[in-house]
């Protein structure tokens, strides 16, 4: 298990730096140019800047560079926060977690419990309106989305904050229960937006799932020696038929991170993706960077932590 | 004594055109203590009559007729709770191959004792220690270890004697045997059908033992029904059906059983396969097949008939003989 | 067509249609999209006769934008579809027919590529090339959707492989080209249409997302994306300048999933 997981995690670490040298060298044969924003700037600022950030040298010397920074943690400065990139990043990254495991723990928890009901009531009235709205749900653009429950329950009802991570008014004696509750309240509405959005895709997976391992002999053979239907659908079907929800995990990370830009934004919710939309407004290159290599390393961590519990999960797979 | 008894069962499953009927009137009766063999090739019928006793057809068919009768209790009309008390306590059943029939993610003493839980027979715990006794009783070596493993982590011939443990954990009065043995190896299939056998002496349980293999049969089976595309097209007392079969079908059948003892000769197998439900023959379901047809057999749909003393056969020939 | 008896297909088909019916007749029927008639008395009216969807904070006719930018964001979703499924048909059957050191390395590269979240690495280079015309945005969606086509075509090519069919193609010496054209893509082109169908949704709602961060399909060119982004602010006055767009968006996206779901249902005998 232990070899297995460090040959596992040098893998990880191999494709995420093929991806950081692909990007690297993809932007560097862009007839763009990462200093564009300085057009404005006088020549001589713009060529001081180009020896700054060493864009005269040689494609392979800046490469060299580049991974030299990246392996000492370095990803330059940013030019928004006017603060080293890994700083700015580390700074957001709770808040993106906060959000995004909020919303990864509802999508999967009810994925399960949800999907196992609606796989025994397969075809159904309620199985069929509940895949109908969530399906729907889907196609919906989540910035949309976000828009339309801020105008009705923000603007509109005012039960929840539009936009932020909590209340910059809030007086100082508010002790930390009263502010976790303005985080939490700030939270909800994004929140939604993103489980509306994206549960249908590991509740669809996840049903499906169930479906077909309640074809299976072993299911039959449980409902033979009079196991109660309750504990065949939940202790037999549901738990045989967590494997494809648990790969689905490792896809997860991409699709959370992309909603994330967009709902992060609409929310100006200070996480990775508010960031990194920031960044690309304010031409922050280091930033923008610093970003895409962080989000690059979170997907590849999920699809190892994906990994790891398929094995830890499926006996047949971990013994 | 009766205990089980089976009268005109079918099952349908919607076709093309019109429903098809895989399970064609079928009628058998087992009597305590009794074994009895279930006979045929694959496709004739008989696990899904299995299954029928039980409920247990797969969807999208149902039983669309007959009755099941255990003792007192009709069991096609049983639903719910009702259903779930008989299946595993009063009619245990063990399946034709034990890797698909085992859930892959629960370890083989959880299974084992999951049956004496849901007919609360036992506590978690009791059952848990009940479970090691049985997988003991079945010959299973370090029960108490191999009671915690997986069921890909153990041989075939051992995930069965599991397969039985598991049929035999809320003491049933009747043991479904569907095809126990198929997927072992020749040298782990005598050892099985014996622990069966054993346990049924000890138990005194009623036996329905499905199987393709006539070879099987002799020996272990007090009676035989020979099913052929959906019917019992011959049932005797098992002596009997190896020294005088009377249907062409079985006949057939003893010819493609390769014999230890008595004089050499060639084994004949049947030409030709059970046709699908939806292609079966108007009249004699075998005729097509039958080496000994003549003409009344295209024409006229032979009915069960008396071929000697608890002897019946469905063919135009037991007629013409008497 | 078989695939498209049930209303829901028929219904979404029907949709489609009338979108870009709604696009090839704007020229005649609607005014200019960029049109700012009284850039002052006619700002954000009301539905109307004269506007029957109103009108923007620009004073331009929402509808006619509505046309107008629904059939971009069609174009645009349609062609990063395609590309996608041509890019990741080709490597998916060419990792499933190489052999297996060729096949992980493809593979492995996939990862890679996949392991860079679709709007990070399209954001990324818009930072790093702001002035990015409609082509080449429609060209890196594409290039960015294809890691799931790939694995699937993969998979199926894989199991292809392993058939008897192949085998005997193979003993029969025929090519790498005979094998991808004669036996994988005839095979596996039902599933590539699923993909396909399915994959023009998403790029869809991408596009509008980008747009409406302003680094897609940049105004003065309309777009739905980019009207949510000019309605947004007006949410309170002028509510229909942002639902209009949203609900057309989400009509065309549900419109594509649905047939790529009546597609599935089709092709993949599991679920019939």
């Amino acid at each position: 298990m232990t070899r297995w997981l460090a040959r596992r995690a040098a893998q990880g670490v191999l494709t995420w730096a093929v991806a950081v040298i692909a990007l690297f060298l993809l932007v560097r044969l862009l007839p763009g140019d990462p200093l564009a924003a300085a057009n404005e700037l006088p020549p001589e600022t713009q060529e001081a800047l180009r020896r700054l950030y060493g864009l005269d040298q040689p494609l392979l010397t800046q490469l060299g560079h580049f991974l030299g920074g990246l392996f000492h943690g370095d990803l330059g400065v940013s030019l928004l926060h006017g603060r080293p990139v890994t700083e700015v990043l580390l700074g957001h990254l709770p808040t993106t977690l906060l959000l995004g495991g909020a919303v990864f723990v509802a999508d999967f928890a009810i994925a399960y419990w949800l999907g196992t009901r609606l796989a025994a009531r397969a075809g159904g009235l309620e199985d069929r309106w509940t895949m109908r709205v969530l399906l729907t749900g889907h196609a919906l653009p989540p910035f949309w989305l976000g828009l339309v429950l801020v105008w009705i329950f923000a603007l509109g009802l005012r039960w929840f904050p539009a936009a932020g991570v909590s209340d910059p008014f809030l007086a100082s004696h508010i002790p930390w229960s009263g502010r976790a509750l303005d985080v939490l309240r700030h939270m909800v509405l994004p929140w939604l937006t993103l489980v509306l959005t994206t549960l249908v895709v590991p509740l669809r997976h996840h049903r499906e799932a169930v479906l077909e391992t309640l074809d299976a002999d072993w299911v039959r053979a449980a409902r033979a020696r009079g196991v109660p239907e309750s504990q065949v659908l939940r202790r037999h079907a549901a738990r045989a038929a967590l494997g494809p929800l648990v790969v689905l995990l490792g896809l997860w990370m991409p699709m959370l991170l992309t909603g994330a830009v967009l709902v992060e934004t609409t929310f100006a919710w200070p996480g990775l993706g508010w960031l990194m939309a920031q960044a690309v407004g304010g031409r922050d290159y280091p930033l923008a960077t610093g970003c895409v290599l962080l989000g690059a390393a979170a997907v590849v961590a999920g699809n190892l932590l994906a990994d790891l519990l398929q094995r830890l999960l499926d006996p047949r797979v971990s013994t | 004594m009766t205990l089980l008894d089976v009268r005109d069962l079918r099952v349908a499953f919607p076709g093309t055109d019109a429903p098809v009927h895989p399970v064609d009137g079928v009628s058998f009766h087992i009597d305590r203590g009794e074994t009895l063999a279930l006979v045929g090739e694959s496709g004739c019928g008989k696990s899904l009559t299995a299954l029928a006793l039980l409920q247990l057809v797969p969807r999208p068919g149902r039983i669309e007729g007959g009755s099941v009768r255990l003792g007192e209790l009709e069991l096609t009309t049983l639903r719910g709770e009702a259903l779930r008390t008989v299946r595993g306590r009063r009619i245990g059943m063990v399946f034709q191959d034990p890797l698909t029939s085992l859930n892959p993610v629960l370890t083989v003493g959880e299974q084992v004792a999951e049956g004496l839980v849901a007919h609360g027979m036992a506590t978690k715990a009791a059952a848990a220690r009940r479970a090691v006794e049985l997988l003991k009783e079945v010959g299973v070596a370090d029960a108490e270890e191999r009671a915690t493993a997986y069921p890909h982590q153990m041989s075939g011939g051992m995930r069965q004697r599991v397969g039985i443990a598991i049929a035999l954990a809320a003491e049933p009065e009747v043991l479904i045997a569907d095809e126990p043995t198929t997927a072992l190896d020749v040298t782990v299939q005598a050892q099985i059908l014996e622990l069966i056998d054993r346990l049924r002496q000890e138990r005194g349980m009623a036996v329905l033992l499905i199987t393709h293999d006539l070879g099987v049969v002799a020996g272990r089976a007090d009676r035989v029904a020979v099913m052929y595309a959906g019917q019992i097209v011959e049932e005797a007392r098992t002596n009997e059906l190896f020294a005088a079969p009377s249907h062409p079908y079985t006949r057939g059948l003893l010819a493609s059983v390769p014999r230890i003892s008595g004089a050499l000769r060639r084994l004949a197998p049947i030409p030709g396969t059970v046709p699908s439900p939806a292609q079966w023959p108007p009249a004699c379901r075998f005729e097509p097949r039958c080496s000994e047809r003549f003409a009344r057999c295209a024409m006229e749909r032979p009915t069960l008939l008396a071929a000697g003393d608890g002897h019946t056969s469905r063919c135009w020939l037991v007629e013409g003989k008497r | 067509m078989k695939p498209f008896r049930t209303p829901g297909a028929r219904i979404a088909v029907a949709t489609l249609v009338a979108f870009a019916l709604l696009a090839l007749l704007a020229p005649w029927l609607l005014q200019n999209p960029n049109a700012m008639p009284d850039p002052v008395g006619e700002r954000l009216l009301g539905p109307s006769l004269a506007h029957p969807f109103g009108t923007d904070a620009l004073s331009r006719d929402l509808l006619a934008r509505l046309a107008r930018g629904g059939a971009i964001s069609l174009q645009v979703g349609l062609s990063a579809a395609l590309l996608a499924s041509i890019v990741g048909g080709s490597i998916g059957m060419l990792a499933g027919s190489a052999g297996r050191v060729a096949d992980t390395l493809m593979m492995r590269g996939t990862d890679a590529f996949a392991s860079v979240p679709r709007a990070f690495a399209i954001l990324f280079v818009v930072a790093a090339w702001p002035e990015m015309p409609l082509w080449a945005f429609t060209l890196l969606l594409g290039v960015t959707g294809w890691y799931a086509v790939a694995r699937i075509v993969r998979a199926e090519s894989l199991r292809l492989m392993a058939t008897d069919a192949l085998t005997a193609a193979r003993a029969l010496g025929a090519g790498r080209a005979r094998i991808i054209f004669r036996h994988l893509l005839p095979n596996v082109a039902g599933q590539l249409a699923v993909a396909t169908a399915l994959g023009v949704g998403e790029a869809m709602l991408l596009e509008a997302g980008l747009s409406f961060l302003g680094a897609g399909v940049r105004p003065p060119t309309p777009s739905w994306g980019g009207m949510i982004h000019d309605g947004k602010d007006v949410l309170l006055t002028a509510p229909w300048a942002t639902l209009a767009p949203g609900l057309a968006l989400t009509a065309a996206v549900l419109a594509t999933n649905r047939i790529g779901d009546a597609l599935r249902d089709a092709f993949d005998p599991r679920t019939r």
